[in-house]
């Protein structure tokens, strides 16, 4: 008896992972495409919910498998700069801290999570002027956020260094996008995505 | 009536489900790798856990740190019961010395089942609190550890097996859900990067690869392209190469060289790490492995 309850749980995880797979797969196409996400009742039926939710999170397959699939960005970085009373340069910062290679590849896994959020948050604004401004709070909310995660990643620092009375803190990218676009073997220049500016006291 | 079509069913599933594997050291190699991984990447993070996980001087205020991700509903109240019940400050560290005793626990094989699930609760508790900072390692970690609760992982070359002295008959063939889970898991991302135009022409692998902090932008555009190629009709194919006994051998080879890439020009050593594991333990002939032959597959 055992044996076939078993082979029922594992029937119906796999079948969870698979539409977990698919469903990953049609929003990520269709958001990016599209700026939405199709609304099919049968795959409904299998989305995460908040039912579902603590299943999902405890086995750990709350996850797409596109891996770097759909659109593919180019990696994002953070960086730090510390500037004294006159806004005279003192130094860079790229690791905020972190002085493990481990620390330092999630410190960029979160630079392209902030990217992610904005471009995102670009897409609400473009659907939003569309739609009589229903989600103003959402993206008022959503900006600050971003605002907010950049001022607090270079307080701690700032405050540290004693010369320090400004400090900016950047959101980069790497241009070009386009493989063709690169000129003599030329190493990648870096775009400011967003940035802030903030005072230490 | 249906309890019988139920019962005919299961017996249909279970022959798909059951070959001649060796599976002990099915269940011996994923305990021992996956507990394995999971102390040598949390090692190498612990220099910067004060950064990521700790009640105070984190890299952003906790709250804000999870304020945007899924987990807020979950994680916001735990940490405010801990606060106050004035728990709070003995809770980081506490956390992460019973992670780690407990997958020091999973990879001994002593008192497996509860090592695994204390190792998956903790896991979870400690890597959601700095979410936006985790990346599919830790998602594949999670799987992992949840199918070693799961799975009858410590009643073979354990310390369960000494001290229980266990007469336990495996009742299931448990590679055969890593090797579906895996199917899924590269079929989809092979459809993903298959509707993407940039794994045709050099792009994706270009953008996956280019740092400011290396120099694979001086690579040729001709690799590129073969290696956006190659992925995609890897990861596609997969089922079907997997599915096939004289293909299984060769698909094997070329998945660990595409995870060992990945580790190279992508610095993903952890998540390749587990990659492997997985693919060694669903389609790797563990018997062979123990006779020095790498890859020699039994089944079809």
């Amino acid at each position: 008896m055992k044996k076939y309850t078993l082979i029922i749980f594992f029937s119906f995880h796999l079948i969870l992972v698979f539409f977990q797979g698919l469903n990953t797969t049609i929003d990520g196409y269709w958001s990016y495409h599209y700026n939405n996400i199709p609304d099919v009742p049968v795959l409904r039926i299998f989305k995460q919910n908040r039912f579902t939710d603590p299943y999902y999170i405890l086995t750990g397959i709350n996850t797409g498998y596109g891996f770097y699939g759909i659109k593919t960005s180019s990696k994002k970085f953070l960086r730090l700069t510390f500037l004294d009373s006159t806004q005279n340069l003192i130094k860079f910062d790229r690791y905020f801290g972190l002085t493990t290679s481990n620390g330092v590849s999630r410190l960029n896994g979160y630079a392209s999570y902030l990217a992610n959020h904005i471009a995102d948050t670009q897409k609400l604004i473009e659907k939003d002027s569309l739609s009589q401004k229903k989600d103003a709070d959402v993206i008022k909310f959503r900006k600050n956020y971003v605002t907010k995660s950049m001022k607090w990643l270079g307080k701690p620092l700032a405050r540290n260094l004693e010369e320090c009375d400004f400090y900016k803190v950047e959101l980069l990218t790497i241009i070009p996008e386009e493989v063709k676009e690169i000129k003599n073997n030329s190493k990648p220049e870096l775009y400011v995505i967003q940035e802030g500016f903030y005072s230490v006291q | 009536m249906l309890s019988k079509k139920v019962f005919t069913l299961c017996n249909k599933t279970d022959k798909i489900s059951t070959t001649s594997y060796t599976k002990s050291k099915f269940l011996f190699f994923f305990r021992i790798m996956v507990s394995f991984i999971a102390i040598i990447e949390f090692a190498s993070l612990a220099k910067d856990l004060t950064v990521l996980f700790y009640p105070t001087q984190t890299i952003l205020p906790q709250e804000l740190i999870i304020l945007q991700s899924g987990y807020f509903r979950y994680l916001y109240p735990f940490y405010q019961f801990l606060k106050d019940q004035q728990l709070i400050e003995y809770f980081y560290s506490g956390a992460i010395y019973s992670y780690v005793i407990a997958l020091f626990f999973l990879l001994s094989g002593l008192f497996t089942r509860y090592a695994a699930f204390a190792a998956l609760i903790l896991q979870l508790i400690i890597f959601k609190s700095f979410s936006p900072f985790n990346y599919g390692y830790d998602n594949f970690l999670t799987m992992s550890l949840f199918y070693c609760v799961i799975f009858p992982v410590g009643r073979y070359y354990s310390l369960d097996f000494l001290i229980f002295k266990f007469k336990y008959k495996i009742q299931l063939n448990y590679q055969r859900v890593i090797q579906i889970h895996l199917a899924i898991a590269y079929l989809f991302s092979g459809v993903a990067k298959a509707l993407d135009s940039g794994w045709w022409d050099g792009n994706s692998v270009w953008k996956a690869i280019v740092s400011v902090d290396n120099s694979y932008y001086t690579l040729s555009p001709l690799i590129l392209i073969l290696a956006g190629i190659g992925t995609v009709l890897l990861e596609l194919s997969y089922p079907v190469l997997m599915y096939f006994r004289k293909s299984r051998s060769y698909a094997l080879i070329a998945v660990i060289l595409m995870h060992s890439s990945i580790a190279i020009f992508m610095g993903l050593y952890a998540f390749s790490a587990i990659m492997i594991v997985w693919n060694i333990a669903a389609f790797g002939n563990l018997d062979s492995v123990a006779k020095n032959k790498i890859i020699d597959v039994e089944t079809a």
